[in-house]
């Protein structure tokens, strides 16, 4: 845990002129002071709100009463830290939770942060990336071990008022260049909707085929996959933002091969937040399906939903919106070999996480009012394929932000699902492929799982 | 005289003849008969060190990697964004007198972090 403040400590330094002013925030949620200054660092600014602007404090004053309910900024002194915020000088730096409460109807961390391997980065000294949601760029800062930190390049990707979705630097390698390469993969308003930027130098990696089309009006985060596993990104998935999906094909020489998988165009969703993706085999009546899965989100003016797409690796047609089974929280299993969509009753705090083929979704309840610091978050959980619930509730109540990375444990001859070192689920469930919407108790004895790529008889002294 | 010496000799070639279809035909039924159970056989000898060698795969939790993939194939159950990290592993069952060896390559999927 030092050392995770510390590596926060050393990027955070980077936007401050004085390093020794350092204003933090843990992961769970909570402010963390550790030196007090009058100067707060550039990278907190957007939440670094000023008290005696006009409309601040009676906004302020509302959100932590709603949030909280027992605390009001009047109360607070100068520099006090609380268990939720924290403030001096007449600023206030708010928590993950407020921020959440503040950025309705899409609430993400504003801020992502990445560090590069000493390949990724070509660099001796530890890189990191810094991508900037609300205002649509992605920094590179070297922080050295003696000495000030470097901001070595910084890219705008987006217009500013496009940006709503979620942005998560990711350094992935492409397949099959001449020299195999880190890129950094960002939304953009060309053809593909993607670009690719080099980590180390911050310039742009142009497709071998720049189409001449349209560009396609996307801001989503893009999701990748890596097919062959062969440790190289080999194909993309990207949305417009009206709901078309494609998927790009990543050939020899950084050739793009782009076709339309899915149409989901409905009059007043949008298709902004990032994509998730992984590769996935279902049942299809005779065998196996091999494909990829895709999770999403749609918004709307103060509506969201998730949207889990399955697309087969031979697609036959484009999967359209009405296909999606539209499944509620007591719903039964999805009807649809397509997939499903859901209407959230929360806003997305995180995102979604798939474990044994459940996938979890944390949620903050906006609705909330008064109810103590306890019981912030729920964590929505539903069977990946089928969209029904897999415990006995399908959202299921957390005791604390579901903001830091989930693990397993194993106890009591069960696996336990935890964030940080609370549990949230003492006995997790994991899918079963035999029928439809089906789940079964996971055991410690069931790992590691195998699976078999190839079998050969070994043959001695036979030339 | 000489007749009957003839017809002796023609009946001692005969039963020769005889003797000599008869062993080949015995010999041929057992050599396929030899032949068909060598099939089996080695089936069953398949058998037992495919057995044999998902026995060695169970305890073989702690087998040095030949390299960690950077993302688990495609499968049912499965993990994404979680801490589950998937690694190839060589696989060999040695052979004995009696049975073949087995090799594979397999992908061994466990948990990370507090698990183990």
């Amino acid at each position: 845990m030092n050392r995770l403040l510390y590596c926060c400590g050393l990027l955070l330094a980077s936007f401050s002129i004085n390093a020794a002013n350092l204003w933090l925030e843990r992961q769970v949620g909570q402010p963390w002071l550790q030196a007090t200054s009058d100067d707060a660092p550039l990278a907190l600014q957007n939440w670094l709100l000023d008290q005696q602007a006009d409309h601040w404090p009676t906004r302020l004053n509302s959100l932590f009463q709603q949030t909280y309910c027992t605390e009001r900024l009047e109360d607070v002194g100068p520099f006090a830290t609380s268990s939720h915020f924290l403030a001096g000088d007449g600023r206030v730096l708010l928590s993950q939770q407020m921020q959440r409460q503040l950025a309705e109807p899409a609430p993400m961390q504003a801020q992502q942060w990445l560090r590069l391997s000493p390949e990724q980065s070509q660099s001796s000294q530890p890189v990191y990336l810094l991508a900037d949601r609300a205002r649509g760029f992605v920094q590179s800062v070297m922080v050295p071990q003696q000495g000030a930190p470097q901001t070595l390049w910084q890219f705008g990707f987006l217009p500013p008022q496009s940006v709503a979705g979620f942005v998560a630097p990711l350094v992935v390698s492409t397949a099959d260049t001449p020299r195999r390469q880190s890129v950094l993969v960002l939304p953009a308003r060309n053809p593909f909707g993607v670009q690719f930027l080099d980590p180390s130098s911050g310039r742009v990696i142009p497709f071998a085929n720049p189409s001449a089309g349209e560009p396609l009006q996307a801001s989503a985060m893009p999701a990748v996959l890596d097919t062959d596993l062969n440790g190289a990104l080999d194909r993309i998935y990207q949305i417009s933002e009206d709901g078309q999906l494609y998927r790009l094909q990543l050939q020899q020489n950084l050739q793009v091969r782009m076709s339309l998988v899915a149409d989901l165009r409905q009059t007043g969703w949008q298709y902004t937040t990032a994509l998730t993706a992984s590769r996935a085999r279902w049942p299809n009546g005779t065998g196996w399906q091999v494909g990829d899965v895709l999770m999403f989100f749609a918004q709307s003016e103060h509506r969201q939903q998730l949207l889990v797409v399955k697309i087969p690796e031979l697609q036959d047609s484009v999967v359209g919106y009405q296909e999606l089974s539209v499944q509620s929280l007591d719903g039964g299993p999805a009807s649809s070999h397509r997939g499903w969509r859901l209407e959230l009753t929360g806003s997305i705090a995180a995102m979604p996480s798939v474990m044994a083929g459940v996938l979890y979704l944390p949620l903050a309840d906006t609705m909330q009012h008064c109810a103590g610091p306890s019981k912030m978050d729920k964590l929505l959980a539903l069977h990946l394929y089928y969209g029904n619930a897999v415990y006995a509730q399908p959202l299921l109540n957390v005791d604390t932000p579901v903001a830091g990375k989930l693990s397993v444990k194993s106890q009591d001859n069960a696996l336990m699902l935890m964030v940080e070192s609370q549990s949230i689920v003492p006995k997790m469930l994991g899918v079963r492929a035999d029928c439809a919407g089906c789940s079964e108790l996971l055991l410690p004895s069931q790992f590691p799982k195998w699976q078999r790529i190839a079998s050969y008889q070994p043959e001695q002294g036979a030339y | 005289m000489k007749s009957k010496g003839f017809v002796l000799v023609l009946c001692l070639c005969l039963v020769a003849l005889m003797s000599c279809m008869l062993w080949s035909a015995l010999t041929v039924s057992q050599l396929s008969q030899m032949i068909a159970a060598t099939g089996s056989t080695q089936l069953q000898q398949r058998f037992f060190a495919e057995q044999r060698h998902q026995a060695q795969q169970q305890i073989s939790h702690n087998v040095p990697a030949e390299r960690q993939l950077a993302d688990c194939p495609a499968q049912y159950a499965l993990w994404l964004n979680a801490p589950a990290v998937c690694e190839l592993v060589w696989l060999q069952t040695t052979a004995t007198s009696d049975q073949p060896g087995q090799g594979s390559l397999l992908v061994r999927m466990q948990l990370t972090g507090d698990t183990q």
